[in-house]
Formats: structure tokens, C-alpha cells, sequence
């Protein structure tokens, strides 16, 4: 034990009394000082300088009277002491000196006083023993200290001379100070930064985005692993992609303005060779070669075998569909031409998609060569990369642009590896902030003269239909009418639309089949003689329409054939296809119907509401495997969902002010769902909310799983007919014929 | 039955089935063959690897896990076992400790365990109680830290 003999010791001879405050203050700053030096050491050093420390407190509090009673003299013997520190005698000398700031001699005197019986000795405080004992404990210290890297050693035989010339009172002072922190700290591990890499990974793997945005502010080691895209970008919320869907803003603008050229030039290109397949390579071989198949031929059913609304969701089959020349020979002639023109509207879109794959990424250059013949099976690896499985619910899933919007997000994230998760996960944070305080931003379209039957929208597009039998395209940013589709001769009732087209249904009891993004109707279905068509519903290549008579009728676009399912006896508002052979449909007749497709009948019916039902909604199926992940969802800050039951279930609303929740396969109803004052025209949901629209002109937003009312909003003078959600908004359309957009995002881009 | 020795030449006998938890051993096994010879745990001292063994011998008879969670994410922390959650109550050294040495023994339910242990440790804390949790000097500069505060305030509740 060295004591640095340059070290000035001007401070130790001070009395306590005379400048309490400066001393103190000295006090502190040494033990800051040593806790800080004990804290760059390894966790078991720091022990050996608390059990060294733990020592001199026992050592402290034995000596502490003698040593207040000799202030006076322990600078000097101090002085002594650290003077001969190598031979034994001094250490000895030294380290009782260290311990008590009084010398041995002192020490003696001392006993002498009060132990007179014993020649001034009690055996445990003769000075013999007492030393003997010290002298053993230092000889372990010692040996310790010695097992240390010099580096250590000086370390901690610096913090002990230091110590070794401060006065006693503040040694207590300074032992205190480094004791408290020292002891549970002796115990505490930076986890992050001692364990390895990977295992530091798998604890953050552990932690919702918040708490590592918490843990990202600690330190320097912990900032860059918490900030590790690669770990932490897969915290994927399956149930709607990132517990709050939305596409990556700044990338899809890109990919849209590019599709939006790519469109512009291959509908023009087909136009212009109208009938021509060859219309097709061109506009597909123009924009890039992936789209165009290996025969060069495209087999209608490629077109309509489109998803609804959804080419992002299932490049898998979309590209599976792609068939060789053979078949295509199959395909009417009479939709030749009608087929040329959607899919040269679709082909370029389903490029842009695989461009945004990670695939596409990673090797930009062969998805922008124009070859016009990639092989099939290239076209298929990307497909597969681009990843979601081929069954990966769409059917069930994209009932309703909302749950579709999410499913495009879900690969939408896959897509955006490359985006911080922080930066995502912060966009999504502040609209679940804002959905939860019902922060929005309303922007108001007076969109027709008549009232507003049916909306639906995107992220590009919202599409509305009226009473005046218009249908009007608007930008969803701007609100600017994009175009109007004139051809009804009655009141639009029903609109179903996806990338490339759009179906209308009207009481003129026809469906129409338009480019909406220039307006022409590419086909018209007359589809019932005896009445309109009040709801519609396409996915799969499967078109439904409800008519005014009661009947569903059910068409299969591709091969244009079609039957009719008979079993209400009143309206049929709202029909759903569910999967490939099953489809709901419900009605004025207050009845709720379940329909096998193969058998061409109804299979169940579910009664219960007391007045026309007038929507209807199918959740979507979820893995069980998904359901750990709505906990972590609540985690992260948003609203927490309760956990879903994994049946899925439907749910209905009605004239008579309530909604109800069926289970799908027992056609029990599990709840009702109280809350309007008024029918309910209109009620959509997705995975986190329903929106419900009222007669009497008031919204309410709903939790998806506990069915509370959330909050309750009078949108309107008028009845509210329509109600449209996503993941950033809601729309309504009144019977005065405006349309109400409620946007949850924090920087509206448009200008209302 | 399997002998094991540690770092300080501590040896350990265990029940094969026990041994096998931890894949390195497994591996060790099958590649070398049963022998009467301990087999060397250079990285794991006496006091940790009765710590594993205990866990091992616990867990003997546990169904091996899921393959298919290895990448279910976002990962729960909220499912500690009663009896784990009290074997892994342990002072922060021994909990690092058992860390390493399940990760080099490759135990990877012993590994999970104890990463969610810290996880949970670190949940719901501000940045200044994590510091003080684990004793971590704060080494950011006053700029990197406003800058640090700015890209993580999206997370607080607004």
C-alpha cells in the first residue's frame, strides 16, 4: 500500500469544525470520484475493493472513538506511516494507522484506560490480536490485489492511499459513500454491453418498440444495438402488419407516380391497337419484362383472377395464373378486347410491386431489364420472395379496402426492410395516438347533388355513388374529381373496386364494368330483369350481386356463366364471399344467410335482429400463432385489443340500432352491440375498429374485440349511408350528398 | 450418466437426459462417444454450472420446444414458469453468468429464460432508471443526446 508522496496532504491536519463545508465538499468529490474509478472496473474487482472497503467500516467502527478523541495528531503519524510502507512493521503500523487514523501506540493507550484489569486488554481488543487479525486480513487483500493486472493494482491502491489521507471523520464519510452505491453494485451487470452481440439482440428481441426507444437513450453500446434495423425491423404485427398498417408514404408515392406514367402509356398503347394482344407486350414489354409471361400471351384469367382491390397482397398467384399458351386459347373472344385493356391498366402495377420486392432490391438490374421474355420460373422465385404464402387470406381478408389496405401494408413492410423500424414504427405510433384521442383532420367533398349511397376507397382513389346514378373517382389526397362514370340510369347502390376496375351496381338492376381511372365502362351485365342491384362483391374472379328482388346472383367473370341463389324474400343489402364456396348475404327481410356455392343453397340462417339488416362484415381469420402478438401489439403503445377469439366471426348492422356478432361456423350470435340511438344504414370494420353509421347522422367507432364505443362523433345533418375505414381514416357519405373524410394521420398532405 | 467438470476443476455427475439440454454436450456426446472421462467446461465456473444443472434436472422431462418459435416475433416475456421465474431470481452477476453459459452450452430454454429475465428488467424504464438498474455510465455528448431524445420521443405518450 503506496501512498503518492507528491500528493499534497494540506487538507488532513484541517479541523473538521474549522471549514465544514469545503471538507465536505472535498469528501464528496473523492468519493464521486472513487465510485466512478470503481465502476470502470469488471464486476469482480469492484467486489474486491467493496470487501476491502466493508473491512474498514468493521475495522472503523471498532476505532472510531480513539480516533475522534486524537484529531490533532494524524497528520503526522500519517506522514510516519506512509513513509516506510515496505517493511512489515510499517505496514502493519500502516494499516492500523489506515484504519483507525490513530497509531499503534495510541491504540494501546487507549486500552490500557479502559481494560486496567488486563494490563489494559480484553482479549479481543489486545492489540496483538487485533493487529494479528488485521495483519491476516491484509495479507489476503494483499494477495488478491496481487493476483490483479497491474493496471488494477495501481487502481486500487491508488483509491486506498487517497483514502489513507483523509482525516477519520471523513473517511467514515467517504466509506459511506462508497459502500452504499458499491454493494448492490457490485451485483449489477451491463448486460448489453458484456454480453455478446447476439445474446444482447435476443433480450431487446424481447422488447416493445418503446422501451427500446428507452433503452436506445442509455448509452452509446446500448443506442446502436437498440437502433439495429436488421433485429428489430421484424417486429411485425401479422394481425395488420405493424399493429397500425400503412404503406411506406414516400416510397409509394414513388411507386404510383411510376405506375400512374406506366398506366398512361399502356393504356394508351392499348387503345390504340385495340383487339391486339400484341397491345399488351407492348405496354408490358415497355414498362419491364417481369410482367409479360414467357408465351407472350395472356390468359384472361389472369386478368380476373386478380384479388379485389389487392394486387400487392398475392404476387404469388397472381403470377401462377400466368398460364402457358394453350390455355389462353380458352378465352371468349368476345372479352378478348375487354381483357386487353384492364390487364395492359394492371400489368405495369404488378411490375412496380415486384420492384419493391427485396429481391427486386437486391438485384435492381434484372428487373429493369426489357427483356419482354423473362423465364417463368424467375418470375415465379420473385413472386415467392416477394412472400406471402399463396393462402394468405385474401379471400378472407379483403372484404373491405380497410383490411385490405392492411394486408398491402403487411407486405409493404416486408417490402421496406431497408426504412429505420423506428421511423415506421413512429408513423404508426402517432396515428394510433391520434385514433385514440380522436385527433383528426376533416376534410368535407360535396361530392353529388343527390345523397351518397356507397363509398370506397383507397390510398389513391375514393369512389362514390348517388342517388343521381353518377359514380365520381376522386384524388383521396386532393379530393378532386378524377372522373365521372355516367351510364346508370338509377341510383347507384353498390361498388366494388380494385387496381385496375371498377364494378357499380344499380337499381337499374345492371353492373358495370369501368377503367375508372379514364371513365369508360368496359362491359356492362344486365344482371336482373325485375329489379336493381343493391350490393355487390367480387374477389376471386367471383362477382355477387344482391337485387332488389330478394335473389343473389353469382358469376364466374371468367367463363362469364352465372346462377342464382333464391331464399330472401326482401332486399339483399349486403353480400360477402367468404373463401372459395361460402358467401353471406343479409337482407330487409331482418334475416342473415349463409350460402354453400357448390351446393348452390343456403346452409344456415341466422335470425335475431328486428329490423332490415343493412351491412354486413367478415373478420378475418387468424393463425392462432398471431394471437402472442396482439399482446406485445398493446405493448407498443396502442390501443390495446383484447385477445380475439381465433373463430372468426361476422358482424351485422341493423335498422333496429344495433350490431351483432355471429360466430361464423355456429351461427351463434356472441354479442350485441348497443349504443345508436338510430338504425344503423352502414357498418364496416377492420381488425382494430368498426365504424358504424347512423340515421340519425352520428358515427361511432368501436373496438374491434371488446365492442366498447370508443367515441362517438355527429357527422353529419343527414342520415349517414356509407361508411368506409382504413388504417389512417374514415369516410362517410350522407344522404345530403356529401362526403366526410376523417384522416388520423399526422401531416395531411392536402389542403382542406 | 454424465460427469461434468468446471472451470475450477469442480465435477458434476447428471443424469444423461439432463446432460442432453444442452446441445454442446449432446453434440459432444455424439460425436465422441460415452466415456468415464468429465467432460471440460473451460467457461463455466461451480457455482454456475450447479446453477444450469439445477435448471437441467428440472426440466428433464419438458416436451423439446417449438421450432417454429424461433422466429415468432415480436417475442412474450410474459410467460416465465412460477418455478423458473424463482430459479432465475438471482443477483445481476449470477444472472450474467448463467447467460453466458447457457448461450456457450447452447440450453436455448435456459438462454430464453434468462434474456427475458433482463428484458423484463429493462421493460418500463426511463433510460436514467436503466442506468441505475445495471450501473451504466451515460456516454453520450449533450448534442447526441438532444438528437437521441428528438428520434425516440415518438414513443412517449402524447
Amino acid at each position: 500500500m503506496t501512498i503518492d508522496p507528491s500528493r499534497p496532504n494540506s487538507d488532513s491536519p484541517l479541523a473538521p469544525s474549522s471549514t465544514p463545508n469545503s471538507a465536505q465538499q472535498h469528501v464528496d468529490t473523492l468519493a464521486d470520484k472513487m465510485s466512478s474509478t470503481l465502476s470502470t472496473f469488471s464486476p469482480a474487482t469492484t467486489g474486491y475493493i467493496a470487501a476491502d472497503a466493508q473491512q474498514h467500516i468493521r475495522a472503523d467502527s471498532h476505532a472510531d472513538t480513539a480516533a475522534t478523541t486524537t484529531a490533532a495528531e494524524q497528520g503526522g503519524s500519517e506522514r510516519d506511516g506512509s513513509a516506510s510502507p515496505s517493511s512489515t512493521a510499517g505496514r502493519k503500523r500502516n494499516f492500523a494507522e489506515f484504519v483507525s487514523g490513530s497509531s499503534v501506540r495510541e491504540l494501546d493507550l487507549l486500552a490500557l484506560r479502559r481494560y486496567p484489569a488486563f494490563g489494559g486488554k480484553c482479549y479481543r481488543h489486545s492489540t496483538q490480536v487485533y493487529l494479528a487479525e488485521c495483519d491476516n486480513t491484509q495479507r489476503q487483500l494483499q494477495a488478491s490485489l496481487r493476483a490483479l493486472p497491474s493496471a488494477e493494482q495501481e487502481k486500487i491502491s491508488g483509491i486506498w492511499s487517497n483514502f489513507a489521507s483523509e482525516p477519520a471523520e471523513r473517511r467514515l464519510l467517504i466509506l459511506q459513500g462508497i459502500v452504499n452505491p458499491v454493494v448492490p453494485q457490485q451485483l449489477r451487470v451491463d448486460f448489453l454491453a458484456a454480453a455478446p452481440p447476439d445474446v444482447s439482440l435476443k433480450i431487446l428481441s424481447y422488447l416493445d418498440a418503446q422501451s427500446l426507444c428507452q433503452a436506445a437513450q442509455v448509452s452509446r453500446t446500448w443506442a446502436s444495438l437498440a437502433n439495429d434495423d436488421i433485429s428489430h425491423i421484424d417486429k411485425v404485427c401479422k394481425k395488420c402488419g405493424w399493429g397500425l398498417p400503412l404503406l411506406d408514404k414516400s416510397s409509394r408515392r414513388v411507386y404510383e407516380a411510376t405506375a400512374r406514367r406506366a398506366m398512361r402509356l399502356a393504356s394508351s398503347n392499348a387503345i390504340d391497337v385495340r383487339g391486339h394482344n400484341k397491345a399488351l407486350r407492348i405496354a408490358a414489354s415497355s414498362t419491364n419484362g417481369a410482367a409479360t409471361p414467357a408465351s407472350g400471351k395472356f390468359n384472361p384469367n389472369y386478368t380476373f383472377a386478380l384479388p379485389t382491390n389487392n394486387v400487392a397482397i398475392e404476387p404469388a398467384s397472381q403470377i401462377l395464373s400466368y398460364q402457358p399458351a394453350g390455355e389462353s386459347s380458352s378465352s371468349p373472344s368476345h372479352s378478348d378486347l375487354d381483357v386487353s385493356l384492364v390487364s395492359s391498366v394492371c400489368a405495369p402495377q404488378n411490375t412496380i410491386e415486384f420492384m419493391q420486392g427485396p429481391q427486386a432490391l437486391a438485384d435492381g438490374g434484372s428487373s429493369s431489364n426489357s427483356t419482354g421474355s423473362q423465364p417463368l420460373g424467375s418470375i415465379s422465385r420473385r413472386a415467392a420472395f416477394v412472400h406471402e404464402p399463396a393462402d394468405s387470406e385474401s379471400g378472407n381478408v379483403s372484404d373491405c379496402s380497410s383490411t385490405n389496405d392492411c394486408s398491402t401494408s403487411r407486405s409493404g413492410s416486408m417490402r421496406h426492410k431497408r426504412r429505420p423500424w423506428k421511423e415506421i414504427f413512429a408513423e404508426r405510433q402517432i396515428i394510433a395516438n391520434n385514433w385514440r384521442r380522436f385527433r383528426y383532420q376533416e376534410s368535407r367533398i360535396q361530392a353529388h347533388t343527390d345523397g351518397i349511397l356507397c363509398v370506397q376507397f383507397n390510398d389513391e382513389y375514393v369512389i362514390t355513388g348517388s342517388y343521381d346514378s353518377k359514380v365520381r373517382v376522386w384524388d383521396a389526397e386532393t379530393f378532386e374529381m378524377v372522373s365521372e362514370l355516367s351510364g346508370h340510369t338509377m341510383p347507384v347502390r353498390a361498388l366494388e373496386f380494385d387496381e385496375c376496375k371498377l364494378f357499380s351496381g344499380s337499381l337499374d338492376g345492371t353492373v358495370r364494368i369501368w377503367n375508372y381511372r379514364d371513365g369508360t365502362c368496359i362491359r356492362t351485365l344486365r344482371v336482373f330483369e325485375n329489379g336493381g342491384v343493391i350490393s355487390l362483391h367480387y374477389s376471386g374472379g367471383t362477382l355477387v350481386a344482391g337485387g332488389e328482388n330478394g335473389t343473389i346472383r353469382v358469376y364466374n367473370i371468367a367463363k362469364m356463366t352465372s346462377f342464382t341463389l333464391t331464399g330472401h324474400t326482401d332486399w339483399v343489402n349486403s353480400v360477402k364471399l367468404y373463401g372459395d364456396s361460402t358467401l353471406f348475404s343479409c337482407s330487409d327481410d331482418m334475416l342473415v344467410k349463409r350460402w354453400d356455392l357448390d351446393q348452390r343453397r343456403c346452409v344456415r340462417t341466422y335470425t335475431g335482429h328486428s329490423h332490415h339488416v343493412q351491412s354486413l362484415q367478415l373478420s378475418t381469420r387468424m393463425p392462432s400463432s398471431l394471437q402472442a402478438q396482439q399482446s406485445s401489439m398493446a405493448r407498443l403503445g396502442s390501443r390495446a385489443p383484447e385477445p380475439v377469439s381465433e373463430r372468426p366471426f361476422l358482424i351485422t348492422g341493423s335498422l333496429d340500432s344495433t350490431m351483432r356478432v355471429w360466430d361464423i361456423e355456429t351461427g351463434e350470435c356472441l354479442d350485441t352491440i348497443f349504443g345508436h340511438v338510430e338504425g344503423i344504414w352502414s357498418m364496416t370494420f377492420d381488425s382494430l375498429r368498426i365504424v358504424s353509421g347512423s340515421n340519425d347522422g352520428t358515427v361511432k367507432i368501436w373496438d374491434t374485440s371488446s365492442h366498447a364505443c370508443l367515441h362517438t362523433l355527429l357527422a353529419s345533418a343527414a342520415a349517414v349511408n356509407c361508411v368506409a375505414i382504413s388504417d389512417t381514416r374514415f369516410i362517410i357519405g350522407d344522404n345530403d350528398g356529401s362526403v366526410g373524410v376523417y384522416d388520423f394521420r399526422d401531416h395531411p398532405q392536402y389542403s382542406h | 450418466m454424465v460427469k461434468l467438470q468446471s472451470s475450477d476443476n469442480e465435477e458434476f455427475e447428471v443424469g444423461k437426459n439432463v446432460a442432453v439440454q444442452s446441445v454442446l454436450i449432446k453434440n459432444l456426446l455424439e460425436d465422441l462417444g460415452e466415456s468415464e472421462e468429465a467432460i471440460p467446461l473451460p467457461n463455466v465456473t461451480g457455482k454456475v454450472l450447479k446453477k444450469v444443472i439445477e435448471y437441467c434436472e428440472h426440466h428433464k422431462d419438458d416436451p423439446p420446444p417449438l421450432r417454429d418459435d424461433y422466429d415468432d416475433v415480436p417475442k412474450r416475456s410474459d410467460d416465465i414458469e412460477p418455478w423458473d421465474e424463482k430459479f432465475i431470481k438471482v443477483d445481476q452477476e449470477l444472472l450474467f453468468e448463467i447467460l453466458l453459459a447457457s448461450n456457450y452450452m447452447d440450453i436455448k430454454p435456459l438462454l430464453d429464460l434468462g434474456c427475458k429475465t433482463v428484458a423484463n428488467m429493462i421493460r418500463g424504464k426511463t433510460p436514467d432508471e436503466i442506468r441505475k438498474a445495471f450501473n451504466i455510465v451515460d456516454d453520450f455528448t449533450p448534442e447526441e443526446k438532444e438528437q437521441i431524445r428528438k428520434e425516440n420521443e415518438w414513443a412517449e405518450d402524447r
